[in-house]
């Protein structure tokens, strides 16, 4: 196919040019819709994603056709995409939040899935203090006020 | 409206009269993309960060959403047995693979013993919802309806009964339209084993809760009943 040859420069904040397949670009659905549009430019503005997260965008959908399009063998292939997607996402919190974030506007689904999951599975045994670290939230109870929440959700607070 | 829409109109409002933000770093639909995927204790947890979240977490709405959002969280199994003056509470996750004898060891125990001093029930009935009702031992014509988990118990109002060799059985229902759990309490004589005073409570947030008589056929329950969609 003719199709999965053409190439696509996907053009980061910086004005970087990142040249994929079709096949990749069109995982990013909102370049997918684009080119459905008729948008049939070569070269596709990316201005609110910065090099290094589009690259890590770039990556994962590259991996993902890539398995996508071998034929046979698939539990091996599943397995080895689930263990690529884990080591991918293993990054820090601010790299991560770029990800979600890039992978919501560019309306990467699987990412934007693993990335969510990824955060939750972080922040669900933390205690209050370090979830407002983590999403930058000030305190805004006064001590008496946060004590009466702690008491109502007591059991929550128990191991 | 669906329960993300009414949240996010929630949040627009609160946001102007509570406080500036719910995160800096992420906007509000991706937070509500992550906050349903922890579990429910986490989410009590993180009613004490900060005033919006305490008041977001705790809305309907997020409820809807959190229950509705991922379903495939496994069914918990709900034990309880009594032993001396004590009721023993035990949840554990119900094995999605009949074949997996590994996920039959339950995970997490949750005992509940202090919060049942002494007064333990006659008739447990059929739990639903996470919520289970019984009779209290030290007043049988009061109803208490508790949440294992959390521990947390109301006693509703005495079931008034002409007849001191009057027994009760409670039930507990949920109507999913008006998304309302109700009690339904049967009363009977012993001799003859018939029923035909039937009383409800509607459990409500911040209602007064008052029993109502209905109208019906004398019922004559062999069991605990099971409420599905609401029908019991």
């Amino acid at each position: 196919m003719s199709e999965s040859n053409k190439k696509i420069s996907l053009i980061s904040s910086e004005g970087e040019a990142f040249e994929v397949s079709e096949a990749v670009a069109r995982e990013f659905e909102i370049v997918a819709h684009m080119l459905e549009d008729g948008c049939s430019g070569s070269s596709i503005p990316i201005t609110t994603v910065d090099s290094n997260i589009l690259g890590k965008v770039i990556e994962y959908c590259t991996k993902h056709v890539e398995v996508g399009n071998v034929e046979g063998n698939s539990e091996k292939a599943e397995k080895d995409l689930e263990e690529f997607d884990k080591r991918f996402i293993a990054v820090e919190m601010n790299t991560l939040f770029s990800l979600i974030l890039a992978a919501n506007y560019l309306n990467v689904k699987g990412l934007l899935n693993i990335g969510c999951q990824k955060v939750a599975d972080t922040i669900k045994d933390m205690k209050p203090e370090e979830v407002r670290s983590i999403f930058n939230i000030e305190n805004d109870y006064t001590p008496a006020e946060e004590e009466v929440v702690r008491k109502e959700n007591e059991w929550a607070f128990q191991p | 409206m669906g329960p993300m829409k009414n949240l996010r109109q929630l949040y627009l409002e609160a946001q102007g009269t509570q406080c500036p933000n719910l995160g800096i770093d992420l906007p509000f639909d991706l937070v509500m993309e992550i906050l349903p995927r922890v579990p429910a204790k986490s989410i009590k947890r993180f009613c004490c960060v900060s005033r919006l979240w305490g008041y977001i977490l705790s809305l309907a709405c997020f409820t809807e959403l959190f229950l509705t959002k991922y379903p495939c969280r496994p069914p918990l199994l709900l034990f309880t047995f009594e032993n001396k003056e004590s009721i023993f509470f035990f949840s554990a996750p119900q094995p999605q693979n009949p074949g997996d004898d590994s996920s039959l060891v339950p995970a997490r125990y949750n005992v509940h013993r202090k919060h049942y001093p002494k007064d333990f029930s006659i008739r447990v009935g059929s739990p639903l919802g996470g919520f289970i009702c019984r009779q209290d031992k030290g007043k049988v014509d009061t109803i208490v309806v508790s949440n294992p988990v959390t521990g947390e118990s109301i006693f509703l109002p005495e079931v008034k009964s002409k007849n001191i060799n009057i027994q009760m059985i409670p039930f507990l229902g949920y109507d999913p339209i008006n998304k309302q759990f109700k009690v339904l309490c049967v009363k009977f004589e012993d001799v003859p084993n018939t029923s035909d005073d039937h009383q409800i409570l509607t459990l409500g947030n911040n209602k007064k809760h008052l029993w109502r008589t209905t109208l019906c056929k004398p019922h004559y329950p062999k069991s605990n009943g099971i409420c599905i969609d609401g029908i019991l």
